[in-house]
């Protein structure tokens, strides 16, 4: 009897270290696709700013992820890249009042959310005139000027006009491609910049385990951070 | 107890998994598709040379994906993002420059504890990356 226990124990053991090994859970299938909901999120983590200067409204971001209490952890300003996190209480009385119920009746332990993970990603770009307009580059071998600027007048005689190809075949670092995406840019400008900002939180229980990781989807929480950074848009702008 | 014994069977098998279980270092190093393969469906080109506005169109394509970004790099030419939704998603993308006229474009990705390693996830990737991008993406070979 006992031996057909230890051996029952011993299977036991077996199951439970195979379950154990490696996260059971299937990818789902459809992880990386498109959802009819991402327009509706880009919306509400957008604004457009009527400005042309990345730099100043990058600070401003910055500057109102530190009013909420925000540390900033990574920025890129040449790719308008602001990421920040905060570390708050998770503790919600409701919660534990559940936790104290299940405790006294089931002799359960579930663990109450003790803390929660806020992360923040802000990006700006430049809201681009056509942003439909898509164009092969031109490939040259550089030689002379000449052959430069008749292949410009020729590919691209709206962006590059004379003088801009006189101005730049005196330096010669740059190549004609990096010459023309930048005056391209400079072009397709609409004097608008687009930001987005996206909200996560990771909340971890009292055992110290993830209990429930997820976007922040509240509309309110984005507007109340949009109408923020208006306003500090305007102080950086009158620099009071 | 002997060694003939009915419940010797089981526990062998409960300790060698158990051992199995320990944290090596083999995972440090380890892919299990083949390498080839792999960076073929994680890897498409783009007729374009500016490197700045594709690694700009990767982070609003992330982003439309439910990606938070968590690190940027223009020199480097990465971007790294985290999408949270009961599962924790995470991804990195380079752009580099292929020949005179391209891009190339990598990405991997990994879902909790794995890495996604079926080429459908990543050609839905693809899929929204160039819609975004205006310009069609081709496969490497």
């Amino acid at each position: 009897m006992t031996r057909k226990a230890l051996r029952l124990l011993l299977w036991g053991v077996l199951f439970l270290s195979a379950a154990g090994c490696g996260p059971g859970t299937r990818i789902p299938r459809d992880i990386l696709r498109l959802s009819p909901e991402s327009l509706q999120d880009r919306q509400m983590q957008t604004r457009r700013f009527t400005t042309s200067d990345e730099a100043s409204l990058l600070s401003a971001s910055a500057a109102v992820l530190q009013d909420l209490g925000f540390q900033l952890t990574e920025s890129e300003t040449r790719l308008g890249v602001i990421v920040a996190s905060k570390q708050r209480d998770a503790f919600s009385p409701q919660q534990v009042l559940g936790a104290v119920v299940m405790a006294a009746l089931f002799a359960y332990s579930s663990g109450i959310d003790t803390e929660q993970h806020i992360r923040a990603s802000l990006v700006i770009h430049p809201i681009r005139a056509n942003e439909a307009e898509a164009y092969t580059p031109v490939r040259l071998p550089p030689s002379f000027a000449s052959d430069l600027q008749a292949l410009a007048a020729r590919d691209a005689p709206d962006i590059l006009p004379e003088p801009a190809i006189r101005k730049w075949s005196r330096k010669t670092t740059e190549s004609l491609e990096e010459l023309l995406n930048r005056e391209r840019k400079k072009k397709d400008q609409t004097g608008e910049m687009a930001v987005r900002v996206t909200f996560q939180r990771i909340i971890y229980n009292s055992q110290n385990l993830i209990s429930r990781c997820e976007q922040i989807n509240d509309p309110a929480v984005y507007q109340k951070f949009f109408d923020m950074l208006s306003q500090s848009v305007f102080l950086e702008a009158h620099d009071l | 107890m002997s060694a003939k014994s009915p419940a010797f069977v089981p526990l062998a098998l409960a300790l060698l998994l158990c051992s199995s279980c320990a944290v090596g270092n083999n995972q440090v190093l380890q892919t299990s598709e083949s390498q080839v393969k792999l960076r073929s469906f994680q890897s498409r080109a783009f007729e374009t040379t500016d490197e700045e506005q594709t690694l700009r169109t990767v982070i609003a394509t992330l982003q439309d994906l439910g990606f938070i970004i968590d690190k940027a790099d223009l020199e480097l030419g990465t971007v790294s993002g985290t999408k949270l939704s009961g599962y924790q998603l995470r991804m990195t993308v380079s752009v580099r420059p292929r020949g005179q006229s391209q891009l190339v474009v990598r990405a991997n990705a990994q879902y909790n504890l794995k890495p996604v390693e079926d080429p459908e996830p990543y050609q839905q990737f693809f899929e929204a990356l160039q819609k975004a991008m205006f310009l069609e993406a081709q496969s490497v070979e």
